[in-house]
């Protein structure tokens, strides 16, 4: 091949790329939390763990308690999550009068439509699927931990098992069966809503209710919306 | 001073080629090319089976929804979601795994049911029924003794 024909198909090759670009398919999922709901009772917790082989003392999920207290002055903030919220909350030891508010976060992955996690990655072992959902390969991860640093969110763990990165997937192997992931499934009160973009029932709620993301100036473009919290969930 | 030419060409031909490459695959944005090794254009990976595949072979340990457990259970399913607690059965009785065959158990116990109804600072009386004497109501007794687990109120 002469090098002209060569230039020539290289460049033809990567207009075939651009234009062959693999465009997202409209059925994306969304996750809604709502926070004042949320009762700190950790059943979700004990559910993902039974649902996904979640190893001890690690956490697809997990909630936090937000205490918002005034000493007379500014606001203070005490965060705790003993053992991943999984077996309750014990009292705190403030006086119940300078506590201004509180409330329970549950924090998961919050599948980002720009993941810092992927573009680290330096065997592409982990990657978001046309659904939106960022997995990890197990049989390509080299376990050197780089995307658990590069989250934001703290989300993803090591299983020293298994010696590879693990993270929530939304419950991947039920939501592509139709099914609802297993912590949307046995929450008690309904503080977790999970359906697609385009589901009517989520629509309603991104539209009528006063949701945030978490973190919104790092542009991850984050699909978990919280309700009802405060600046202070971090 | 000929051969400067030609190195200079060949130099600036794989500078043209670095930056094609480059920016087309910055065009077809940053979170796309990570996903290469497994697919491109549609043809699955040198491994033979997309990842979303292998995320796929895993069973799924809890039911899909309480109507599974409708199918023997339905007048405890009926009972449940008259009364206020209308969540699913897996909650309180744990996954299901492969449930006909294995034996599914709940612990009937004071402490099992405060887990929730216990107050402490977050939980919020508008969305679940706090006890707040809870160390004197029904002291010494299961609450299964007077509350029936599945419609627990007697109204």
């Amino acid at each position: 091949m002469k090098r002209r024909e060569f230039i020539r198909a290289l460049v033809a090759g990567s207009v075939a790329i651009l234009i062959l670009k693999p465009v997202k398919s409209a059925d994306v999922f969304v996750y809604v939390v709502d926070s004042s709901r949320c009762i700190g009772c950790g059943k979700c917790v004990k559910a993902c763990r039974a649902e996904n082989h979640v190893p001890e003392g690690k956490y697809r999920t997990w909630v936090e308690r937000y205490v918002v207290f005034s000493d007379g002055e500014i606001e203070n903030v005490f965060v705790e999550s003993p053992q991943g919220g999984e077996f309750g909350f014990e009292e705190v030891d403030i006086d119940r009068e300078k506590i201004l508010r509180s409330y329970f976060v549950p924090k998961l992955c919050m599948h980002c439509d720009k993941p810092p996690c992927v573009k680290v990655c330096p065997v592409n072992a982990t990657w978001a699927t046309d659904e939106g959902v960022v997995l990890v390969d197990k049989s390509h991860c080299i376990g050197c931990k780089y995307c658990i640093q590069a989250c934001p969110y703290g989300a993803r763990y090591f299983n020293h098992h298994e010696r590879v990165v693990d993270k929530c997937t939304w419950c991947y192997h039920r939501i592509m069966r139709g099914m609802r992931p297993a912590c949307i499934t046995v929450c008690p009160t309904g503080a977790r809503i999970f359906g697609e973009l385009n589901d009517e029932h989520i629509q309603s709620v991104l539209r009528e209710r006063n949701v945030r993301i978490l973190k919104p100036e790092l542009n991850t473009r984050p699909k978990v919306f919280y309700e009802n919290i405060g600046w202070e969930v971090w | 001073m000929k051969q400067v030419k030609r190195s200079l060409i060949v130099f600036i031909n794989i500078l043209i080629i670095f930056i094609i490459v480059i920016f087309g695959l910055r065009a077809m944005g940053e979170e796309v090319y990570p996903g290469f090794a497994d697919k491109l254009f549609g043809v699955k990976g040198v491994y033979g089976k997309s990842g979303e595949e292998k995320e796929l072979e895993k069973e799924p340990v809890h039911a899909e929804s309480r109507e599974y457990c409708k199918k023997c259970h339905e007048g405890i399913y009926r009972k449940s979601s008259e009364g206020k607690h209308n969540f699913d059965c897996q909650t309180c009785h744990g996954p299901l795994e492969k449930h006909p065959s294995t034996e599914m158990t709940v612990i009937n116990s004071r402490e099992f049911c405060l887990e929730c109804h216990k107050p402490t600072v977050g939980r919020d009386q508008a969305t679940i029924r706090l006890i707040s004497n809870w160390e004197e109501h029904g002291k010494g007794m299961l609450c299964t003794a007077c509350h029936d687990p599945h419609h627990p109120w007697f109204d």
